[in-house]
């Protein structure tokens, strides 16, 4: 049964129950409201299954039935002219939402919607009021978002004051990620207020987003010309004079058309089309931004990670503010374990979309990835909990941040809700079950180990797992079950690292086998010294960066701990400075020479472009 | 432990990856201790300025300090002229020394003239005259004080033998072969002076004091005393040349109940050294093996002060050693063997591990026959708040309390109930324990660089009966390293006589032992060092008693 026909059988099942005298009145009038409740969920569910589809006819039916099942209730009032708003019938929607709101003064939604239809009516007051109306309660994000857009555009239109216009816009912009409306209206504000660089940013924003938006190329014209760069002012005249003539059966598609394009075959996944719609905006204009990072990220996609990185590079040179490219480079950065640059990446997206939670995400990991950052890193890493709490990972890295700087009450708590969201996930079973194996409580410790095992069941050569499962085990007195544990790790996960070694001598030492422990002990200090070389050559060479032979023991250091982008960096550092030392040019040589036979050649290309663009960011 | 790569969540179709990287732990986890809840009525009173100590360390480097700078000093609790009240040293540049009247008050007394840039102490006495003789670390220098019977020191340095040291931080004094004298290990710093470069480094690009790793170590040197007053450098010939450098805490003990004293050397940044004492005159570096090299997970720590004690009457002694910020304070519990394992953080010690933990020792403060812990803490950057918004330069002294609960041994914070001038933030350094008004309640001395000391009077009340020992050999000397088996019904407690330990610092020789509402001792068995024993029985509660 549709849910259309269900609602109508309620209705007649409510029609036929009501002159049925057994019942008392209060009885009659109990059932009555059950009946009218159930029904009204229904066509509610109804009206939303066709409002997604698109259905617009049925979802005004249903609609029109729902308000005279029940004439009092403010949300059929409110669905009612919200379906009348997007069919554009205005009279019908204002009527049904001034009814909305009578009934519900604080149904902010309906509130947001009348805003939009007065808007459309052009009764500014009336639009302003309703806007002012939505925003006073604490309305969901969305709704939040589209009445702060309203009102920015009315103060706008109401010429009232272009200041808290662009409050209202900016605030837009925060709440939500990625919408191109809200800077263009922050763009308008600051034309009215004659701030033409802080206008250009906004649309530049905007058109990152919708690059073939009318409006935004308008914008442009504008802001350009009140900056005084009559080239830019032309050249976007001339795409917005493209734009305009254009038609689907155009022979001449604009520069903005095909970046959308492109854009949106990045989306559909298809990377070579998206590829030639930008590299075909590229030959006319080079310095398109938007082409510039579109094809970046194609490329990035096909696995052309160097040359899509040069472009995603040249992109910010052009608009420094390209959110998708500095993302892409921002993890790439993290990958390459340049935490600082990709710090630097992460943190324009946090400005240029303060409510973009993965971008918190990374700013935060690249934080904490750097030495005394870490308390930076626990406030962004919040931040993107808070801005998306439902990420297991946002909320496990945010514990093991908290856990690193000593808030281990707050950790555990943040550790257990990351479980509560993916609890069958060896991943996060095995990095709370380490967490936990760590704790005095035995019972949390018993909780640890059957979380470790379960990733181990999982995921059977996850090494993190099987290293602290190991521990735990040698912390129990358990040191022959942690040992198999333990050489897996070694093995099987390929964890040769000093940790993993040392517990491991220190099970074989409580079975008494000194010289098994000796040799564990030997390989753990033996990877100590490189990293001991390593971070002194790092405390060392902030303050000597120009002394070449610092540079060069930083290379040699880097290779030692297989930093293998740092070594490669630092020896060419070296070399430009001391180009004739053929010795360190062969040492340089056969270390190459030997990350690619291992399959281990960084991409050098690809840490320059990011490089490069962070050095850049203004 | 290994940093895995893990999820992978493809967030948009443009394939932009969550990152969730790995973020390593420096420290061990656990629960944050519950304050307080568990004090039971220890109190302690800052009466520093009430009893004289007139003595305040300036912090005078500007704009920021070096590793020299800010390393700080050490203190002492000993009685000099033998009148059986505690006297006080405090250890700078110049060093100050003041006469207990065992009542509370402390009268300032001269010093030898001494220069240099003095460090910590090390008491005993070296010359067999059954006064305590005192040696002062220093950078380059060092001073070894003769007692002149009682009255006060001579500089004896010149003819002991004993060479001027390069950095000389922590030392410790040892019978170490048996022969009825006092031996010496001074355990040395990092190669700096001046002339080293770099004076201070960057760190977020802010100048500050560097980290020892910028240093090369500096060896420590092992002295056989003649029990006349001179020394001969046995370094190498004992093996003590094995030793890794960079050390901040020595301490000296029977820890394998061998009847012999071996040295633990905790190292800042650096494997820690445990050298085991074979008894032909050699040592074996066995900390490795043993497992009190680093932390469980192999880390190396900066290792700053220590000191043994029995936490878990298992009669075996345990070794506590104090760490830099965000590294576990260590308890490597005693498995025999020479096995430890690190428990700190499974006994509680989790609170204090962003402390910067300078002084440490081992007390029963509420006498119930549980060790208590005292960690004195202060950052070794005056500008961290700067780099490190986590931490802070000046830090709070922490207390924990012990307590047994079967044969489970559990620390518990217990500083915020303590009074607020005890536990205010210092630059806290130096930490010395001892009885300094003779009332069966250890009472602290704790260093502030950069302002007076802290003389913590203990004023616990409802405290447990304790009972007191005084120790002598036959000779009359105090015997350093011997141990004490004391039995109240069916518990046995071990300690051990020992003013080393903690940081550069020297604590009351006497052993004091909490017995709870016991009113005595069942039986006492001394074993000293060379491995004689004598056992008395039903000695009487709250008083202190002379074993000869």
């Amino acid at each position: 049964m549709s849910a259309r026909k269900r609602s109508r059988v309620l209705i007649v099942i409510l029609v036929l129950l009501l002159p049925i005298g057994a019942f008392t009145l209060n009885r009659v009038q109990a059932e009555r409201q059950k009946l009218q409740a159930t029904a009204a969920r229904e066509l509610s569910a109804s009206l939303h299954a066709f409002l997604e589809q698109g259905n617009l006819p049925e979802a005004r039916k249903v609609a029109n039935e729902w308000t005279k099942l029940q004439p009092e209730n403010g949300a059929a009032w409110r669905e009612a002219g919200t379906v009348a708003l997007t069919e554009n019938d205005l009279t019908t929607a204002k009527k049904a939402l001034e009814k909305a709101a009578a009934l519900n003064p604080k149904d902010e939604k309906a509130q947001q919607a009348l805003g939009d239809v007065l808007f459309a009516l052009k009764d500014h007051a009336g639009a302003e009021t309703a806007y002012r109306a939505a925003l006073e309660g604490n309305p969901e994000k969305s709704v939040q978002a589209a009445a702060k857009i309203g009102l920015a555009r009315t103060l706008i239109a109401r010429k009232k004051d272009f200041v808290e216009a662009e409050r209202w816009a900016e605030e837009a912009t925060q709440t939500t990620v990625g919408d191109a409306v809200a800077c263009f209206v922050l763009a308008e504000a600051r034309l009215a207020q004659g701030k033409g660089r802080e206008a250009l940013r906004a649309v530049r924003r905007g058109l990152a987003l919708e690059p073939a938006s009318a409006g935004g190329h308008t914008l442009l014209v504008l802001a350009n010309r009140l900056t005084g760069n009559a080239a830019g002012a032309k050249k976007a005249e001339a795409t917005l004079t493209a734009l305009r003539e254009y038609t689907p059966n155009s022979p001449n598609i604009p520069d903005p058309i095909r970046v959308a394009q492109g854009a949106a075959l990045l989306e559909e996944g298809r990377y070579q089309d998206a590829l030639d719609q930008f590299i075909t905006v590229l030959k006319k204009d080079i310095s398109n931004a938007g082409a510039l990072e579109g094809a970046g990220l194609a490329l990035w996609q096909m696995d052309q990670k160097s040359m899509g990185g040069s472009y995603l590079a040249q992109s910010l040179r052009h608009d420094p503010e390209r959110v998708r490219a500095r993302m892409a480079l921002g993890l790439a950065a993290y990958e390459q374990k340049q935490y600082s640059n990709a710090a630097t990446h992460f943190r324009i997206v946090t400005q240029v979309q303060p409510g973009n939670a993965l971008a918190w995400h990374g700013l935060g990991q690249a934080y904490a990835g750097d030495v005394l950052h870490e308390k930076e890193a626990e406030n962004a890493l919040r931040r993107a909990v808070e801005l998306d709490g439902n990420q297991p990972a946002f909320r496990l890295d945010y514990a093991a941040i908290l856990n690193k700087n000593n808030q281990l009450i707050e950790a555990e708590t943040a550790y257990r809700k990351g479980l509560s969201l993916a609890s069958e996930e060896p991943f996060v079973q095995a990095q709370v079950g380490a967490f936990l194996a760590g704790l005095p409580d035995p019972q949390k410790r018993a909780e640890a180990q059957t979380l470790l095992e379960k990733a181990l069941q999982g995921d059977p050569k996850n090494a993190y797992a099987q290293f602290h499962l190991g521990r735990l085990l040698v912390e129990s007195n358990r040191p022959e079950d942690a040992v198999k544990w333990l050489e897996k790790a070694t093995r099987d996960g390929q964890a040769d690292t000093k940790d993993v070694w040392s517990v491991l001598a220190r099970a074989y030492r409580q079975l008494g086998q000194r010289d098994r422990a000796a040799a564990a002990i030997a390989r753990a200090e033996e990877i100590e010294k490189r990293n001991d070389r390593y971070f002194t050559a790092i405390g060392y060479i902030s303050d000597h960066l120009n002394e070449p032979a610092a540079r060069l023991e930083l290379a040699r250091a880097s290779a030692g701990v297989g930093e293998t982008v740092r070594a490669l960096a630092e020896y060419d550092t070296y070399l430009r400075r001391v180009p004739n030392d053929s010795a360190v040019k062969k040492e340089k040589d056969d270390y190459t020479a030997s990350l690619k036979a291992a399959g281990k050649l960084p991409d050098m290309t690809l840490y320059n472009s990011i490089n490069t663009a962070a050095r850049e960011t203004p | 432990m290994p940093c895995l790569p893990r999820l992978r969540t493809i967030v948009s179709a443009l394939g932009l990856l969550a990152v969730s990287g790995c973020v390593t732990k420096a420290t061990g986890d656990g629960v944050k201790p519950t304050p307080s809840a568990e004090n039971q009525g220890i109190a302690f009173r800052d009466v520093a300025k009430e009893a004289g100590l007139d003595y305040v360390w300036k912090l005078t480097a500007r704009p920021t300090g070096n590793i020299l700078d800010m390393i700080g000093n050490g203190c002492g609790f000993l009685d000099f002229d033998n009148d059986g009240n505690l006297d006080i040293l405090l250890v700078g540049t110049p060093p100050a020394l003041y006469k207990g009247d065992g009542k509370g008050r402390f009268e300032k007394v001269p010093l030898p003239p001494l220069t240099g840039h003095f460090q910590g102490c090390a008491t005993g006495d070296f010359n067999n005259d059954r006064f305590t003789d005192l040696y002062l670390t220093a950078h380059r220098g060092g001073a070894l004080l003769q007692n002149n019977g009682g009255k006060g020191f001579i500089d004896v340095t010149k003819t002991s033998g004993v060479a001027s040291m390069p950095w000389a931080t922590a030392a410790a004094f040892g019978d170490l072969d048996a022969d009825g004298n006092l031996d010496l290990y001074i355990g040395n710093y990092v190669k700096f002076g001046p002339e080293t470069k770099p004076q201070l480094c960057q760190q977020k690009g802010i100048t500050t004091a560097c980290a020892p790793r910028q240093y090369s170590p500096e060896p420590g040197f092992l002295y056989k005393g003649n029990g006349k007053g001179q020394f001969r450098d046995i370094t190498k010939a004992a093996g003590f040349d094995r030793l890794t450098g960079k050390a901040l805490g020595v301490a000296i003990a029977d820890y394998n109940d061998s009847g012999r004293l071996s040295v633990s050397v905790a190292n800042d940044e650096m494997a820690g050294d445990l050298m085991k004492n074979l008894g032909n005159g050699k040592f074996e570096n066995i900390a490795k093996l043993a497992g009190t090299a680093t932390d469980n997970d192999g880390n190396y720590h900066g290792g700053m002060g220590t000191d043994w004690g029995d936490v878990d009457d298992d009669g075996r002694l345990d070794l506590l050693v104090a760490t830099y910020q965000n590294e576990p304070k260590n308890i490597y519990h005693n498995q025999g063997d020479d096995l430890f394992t690190d428990k700190g953080d499974r006994l509680g010690l989790l609170g204090a591990v962003p402390y910067v933990t300078f002084g440490a020792r081992f007390a029963d403060f509420d006498n119930d026959g549980v060790p208590d812990i005292v960690l004195a803490n202060g950052h070794v950057q005056d500008n961290i708040e700067k780099i490190d918004s986590r931490t802070t330069f000046l830090q709070p002294t922490v207390f924990y309390r012990g307590t047994k609960s079967g044969t489970a041994t559990r620390f518990t914070e217990i500083t915020e109930s303590l009074d607020k001038s005890v536990t205010r933030p210092i630059m806290g350094r130096g930490l010395a324990a001892g009885d300094y008004d003779n009332d069966g309640r250890t009472d602290l001395l704790i260093v502030d660089n950069q302002g007076p000391p802290l003389l913590l009077h203990n004023e616990t009340k409802g405290a447990g009966n304790f009972i007191g020992f005084s120790l002598k050999t036959v000779a009359g000397k105090t015997p350093l390293g011997a141990t004490i088996t004391v039995k109240i019904g069916d518990r046995t407690l071990v300690r051990h006589c020992h003013t080393d330990g903690s940081f550069m610092s020297a604590s009351d020789p006497r052993v004091l032992v909490g017995l709870g509402p016991a009113t005595g001792a069942d039986s006492v068995t001394v074993r000293w060092p060379g491995g004689i024993e004598k056992s008395w029985r039903n000695l009487e509660a709250n008083r202190y008693h002379t074993l000869e």
